[in-house]
């Protein structure tokens, strides 16, 4: 299919599912980012959800998965790299945020200007402790992503800030779930954030896939105008397709992740093309 | 009869031995349960001679680890109550033992917030367990009110079988009221915890009475 590389000049990829199954590179991908990253006129960028990453050590999984690093660390993108960008410039010297999140959405943080408090283990306090829970005032934004630490002691924080204090709230996504192997499901970020969704009676803003607030922020970046030169390509119909979708670009699913035919029949949302695999871009 | 229960979770409550007696008939000798809960709850179900595993703090799982995990053949429900202690690797596990090992899910209630004061709200059991429900797609078997099997477990322990001679007293229509009206019985609501009249007239649920304290009883 030589025309689709004609006929766009940015190409977004997902990652796991779609270039790398895990630490094994998908077939044709290493060959396809070379000749994209080769040629002046075309972009490649990668957009995931995961959170826990900065974009150095993103650029080292690429390097050990696909035996090269991405030339432009910027081409790198998170759902936490954008969370950061979207707060930067409203918050002042001096506010802060509070992060349900790992060390590593921290560190993305800190990288973009972004200071974080509330990360990490929360000792469990006792409910009748919170009459005379007093929060930091300059806290300004509540951020959550993936956290194996988010316990009810942190979430009822978290739900004061934002309740009480006005905190705005935003989060990395809501995926519910996420496949660990073709048979073994696991609880996703939208699950370990779903207790201050339901107690709070919203998901906060979601700036990473399928939000088009996470294309906004890679196209102000890298000067993206033309968005019928724009190919989003992943495996997930929810979270890619439907980005795609929201963000008005094109996209293509690919089969060798999560989504298999039957599951681009039964979709609501529909994606512009269907190919096997990235190779298949070549 | 006048069931004065509150069933806010703090240490014992009656959720958890109901929880208890619904499971115990239904568990053969050796087999366990995995909890989501307090030691609090864990005493309890002890007490009616039900094993729980699981409950306390979890190392935390790298997610590739989860590829390799293999849960104790033995349990045969998931129970889940308040837990202060309740992280993704404990969620990942129970929804494992569910979702692929058919174990059933229980839990004792499903509020999503609860009163600390006239001004500050918590989130509650419901926002604890809402991370399993979501990915479950269920709340798994509400034991605890506002749900009639509560009631059928006390009445069945008190030999209650006149519906028509009890009376629920409780300050919260979404679990009290609901509770009555669900259990088919009579109910007053009072107006001395979270609910007041105002509440009473926007309420789907009615209450059979209203009262300002249980003291207007006698």
């Amino acid at each position: 299919m030589n025309s689709l590389l004609d006929r766009y000049d940015v190409f977004l990829f997902d990652c796991d599912g779609v270039l790398w199954t895990g630490l094994e590179p998908i077939v044709g991908a290493k060959k396809l980012l070379q000749v994209l990253l080769a040629r002046e006129d075309k972009t490649v960028i990668l957009v995931t959800n995961n959170s826990t990453k900065t974009r150095a050590l993103l650029n080292d999984h690429v390097k050990k998965v696909l035996g090269f690093s991405m030339p432009d660390e910027r081409c790198l993108y998170s759902s936490g790299v954008a969370c950061a960008m979207y707060m930067r410039h409203q918050l002042k010297e001096g506010e802060k945020i509070f992060l349900m999140g790992s060390n590593g959405f921290s560190s993305v943080l800190k990288e973009c200007g972004v200071e974080a408090v509330g990360h990490g283990v929360h000792e469990p306090m006792d409910l009748h402790s919170f009459s005379t829970f007093q929060p930091d005032p300059t806290v300004k934004f509540v951020v959550g992503g993936f956290d194996p630490q988010l316990t009810h002691t942190k979430m009822t924080k978290a739900f004061i800030y934002v309740r009480e204090f006005g905190a705005e709230y935003i989060c990395t996504n809501q995926d519910l779930v996420c496949p660990l192997s073709s048979s073994r499901l696991l609880p996703g970020t939208g699950a370990v954030l779903a207790g201050l969704t339901a107690a709070l009676g919203h998901t906060g803003k979601v700036i990473g896939k399928p939000s088009p607030i996470f294309f906004d922020i890679v196209a102000r970046e890298h000067g993206i105008t033309d968005k019928s030169r724009v190919l989003m390509v992943g495996d997930n119909l929810l979270t890619d397709i439907q980005f795609a979708a929201n963000s008005g670009i094109d996209s293509a699913v690919v089969y060798t992740g999560v989504t298999k035919p039957k599951d681009v029949t039964e979709s609501a949302v529909k994606p512009t093309y269907c190919l096997n695999s990235v190779a298949e871009l070549l | 009869a006048a069931l004065g229960h509150t069933g806010k979770s703090s240490g014992i409550n009656a959720e958890y031995g109901a929880c208890a007696m619904y499971m115990r008939h239904q568990l053969k000798e050796g087999e366990k349960i995995f909890l989501m809960g307090s030691n609090g709850f864990s005493s309890v179900l002890k007490e009616c001679g039900v094993e729980a595993v699981g409950h306390g703090v979890h190392e935390p799982m790298d997610l590739h680890s989860f590829s390799t995990f293999q849960p104790d053949p033995t349990v045969k429900f998931v129970v889940g109550g308040f837990d202060p202690q309740l992280t993704h690797t404990k969620m990942t596990k129970a929804f494992i033992y569910v979702r692929e090992f058919g174990a059933e899910y229980i839990c004792t209630n499903q509020d999503l917030v609860c009163p600390l004061s006239s001004s500050r709200l918590l989130p509650g059991t419901g926002a604890v367990l809402a991370g399993l429900t979501a990915a479950l797609g269920h709340t798994g078997k509400v034991i605890g009110k506002p749900s009639p099997i509560f009631f059928d477990i006390v009445a069945r322990e008190h030999g209650i079988t006149d519906k028509s001679r009890v009376l629920m007293v409780g300050d919260n229509l979404l679990t009290d009221i609901q509770f009555a009206a669900n259990s088919g019985i009579d109910s007053a609501v009072v107006y001395t915890g979270v609910t007041k009249p105002k509440d009473v007239t926007e309420s789907a649920v009615k209450p059979t009475y209203c009262l300002n304290s249980v003291a207007e009883l006698l």
